[in-house]
């Protein structure tokens, strides 16, 4: 298995923050999606995969290559865009254009204007007066017109509106088809993310608390809604991280579902009363939870 | 120069070109007005040069490096196959080019008129001329190596005003050395020990500031 990604162990330390030996391993060809709180460390590892941050200790491969120190080969093939980019205001989008391209020998000419079309951006537009929305497609089209092999987009869609976020997530979409491109897509709206990844890795605190294929999240995690007998006593499974019990109701959430588990239930006395799939973002909040109930006891 | 950190200073120029054409004039019309103004507008003359040759300093230190960084254009830039080597190398050369050429066009220009003639200065301010031309240069590579190891906004204005006031300070002492006075009002340019130490020192101390400057960032390992 070849993996565009490998971090093994990198440890940032900041004086009010550690990225804690975070382990990421994105496959070729394949989408990421990295969710996690604001402040949870997704835009220090990705800039640690760029070579703008240098990590203290663990090693990152990039694309084959060792990060930092082989950055600017690494670099030829990453696109890289991130919330806070801004373009150069007092110049058009023309002339940034032309920059890129300047420095990229792979600029596709043809791909750059039927982005252009697409987004429904103008070549001597100033990109002083473009909406949060253009700047974003004006970013996302500086990226893709080189065709990178591996795309780090950090937040992309954070603030945008509704038609704005959905013309960037058919881009992504669209760039899926193509197999042999990567993409680390990081979000704190993981419906962005189950839209679009393969596979999701969670971070909190600076930890990666979670990482699996997309499929097998949404398939292990179950919240079991039970009606028990009085001074029923919920049995000890495996992957049960949460239990809430008021009066005859209880509410069982599993991170590692199967049927057995049902069968166990009700030879137990208790009623199944509905065994139900849980969101990408009810799956976040509980993972994180259990993470936090780890570290305070 | 390597492709990259050419294509970084053309990118730099390109958004500068304007600015420094308008600055370059200005200095143009303050050497203009000194020579057919007449006696009566040469303060306006000086003040003219003076403003132009600070301004461009000033505007393309603040364009290029600090607000590059405070209005977060670093990191669409640092996402180009660059290093923070290569960076560094592209704003000194960007910036040195701006403000050398405006500086020694300006200071040629002014130095004629001063001089040249019957009517100008005594030939024997020529040395000590000389000395606040280049003392210019030294406040602005303090200017200049300030915003590149800081990349603050907060530190590159505390170093203009402390590197101009602590300049024209410095200049005020310098003209009551026996060395300087002693030559300052004489008919002819006499040039001797004391004006060529003030010179070297200075021409040193920017070399010293701009390699120090360098050296600083090159052990940064971050760039965000």
């Amino acid at each position: 298995m070849n993996f565009a990604i490998k971090c093994q162990g990198v440890v940032k330390r900041y004086p009010h923050f550690t990225l804690d030996h975070v382990d990421l391993m994105v496959e070729e060809g394949s989408v990421m999606g990295f969710v996690g709180p604001n402040g949870a460390g997704k835009s220090t590892t990705m800039r640690i995969l760029m070579g703008l941050v240098c990590q203290d200790e663990g090693a990152v491969d990039v694309l084959g290559h060792s990060m930092p120190a082989e950055q600017i080969a690494a670099k030829r093939d990453i696109g890289f865009i991130s919330e806070d980019m801004r373009l150069f205001e007092s110049e058009t989008i023309g002339f940034h254009m032309n920059f890129f391209k300047s420095v990229y020998p792979s600029w596709d000419d043809g791909y750059a204007d039927d982005l252009l079309k697409r987004f429904g951006l103008i070549r001597g537009q100033k990109t002083k007066g473009l909406s949060h929305g253009q700047r974003v497609k004006t970013l996302l089209l500086l990226v893709l017109a080189r065709r990178p092999r591996l795309l780090v987009l950090d937040e992309p869609t954070t603030g945008l509106d509704p038609v704005a976020r959905r013309e960037i997530l058919d881009q992504l979409m669209h760039i899926i088809e193509d197999e042999t491109r990567t993409i680390l897509f990081s979000s704190h709206n993981t419906l962005d993310v189950e839209q679009i990844s393969d596979s999701i890795s969670f971070i909190l605190n600076g930890r990666i608390i979670d990482s699996k294929d997309k499929e097998t999240f949404l398939d292990s995690w179950r919240r079991i809604r039970l009606q028990v007998p009085e001074d029923f006593r919920l049995p000890q499974h495996d992957g049960v991280i949460d239990i809430k019990h008021s009066g005859s109701l209880a509410v069982l959430t599993t991170r590692d579902f199967t049927e057995e588990m049902i069968a166990d239930l009700k030879s137990d006395g208790s009623s199944v009363q509905a065994v139900e799939r849980m969101t990408l973002e009810e799956i976040f909040v509980a993972n994180a939870q259990q993470a936090r109930n780890e570290v305070a006891s | 120069m390597n492709g990259i950190v050419g294509q970084l200073v053309l990118k730099d120029w390109q958004i500068m070109r304007k600015y420094v054409i308008a600055y370059w004039l200005g200095g143009i019309a303050s050497i203009l007005i000194a020579i057919f103004g007449g006696e009566g507008l040469g303060i306006a003359a000086m003040i003219l040069f003076v403003t132009a040759l600070g301004a461009v300093g000033i505007h393309a230190i603040m364009q290029t490096i600090v607000v590059e960084r405070t209005e977060h254009k670093l990191p669409l830039i640092m996402s180009l196959p660059v290093t923070i080597r290569e960076y560094t190398l592209s704003k000194i050369i960007i910036n040195l080019s701006i403000f050398t050429s405006v500086w020694a066009t300006l200071s040629g220009a002014s130095l004629v008129i001063l001089f040249a003639g019957e009517e100008g200065m005594p030939d024997g301010m020529l040395p000590f001329v000389c000395i606040v031309l280049v003392a210019m240069y030294f406040a602005y590579t303090i200017m200049l190596v300030t915003a590149l190891v800081s990349n603050g906004l907060g530190a590159t204005i505390v170093a203009t005003v402390v590197g101009n006031i602590g300049t024209q300070m410095g200049l005020w002492q310098l003209v009551d050395l026996t060395g300087i006075q002693s030559t300052i009002d004489g008919p002819v340019a006499a040039w001797n020990s004391t004006h060529a130490g003030i010179l070297l020192v200075l021409i040193a101390g920017i070399l010293v500031l701009l390699l120090g400057s360098v050296y600083l960032r090159f052990q940064k390992r971050d760039v965000l």
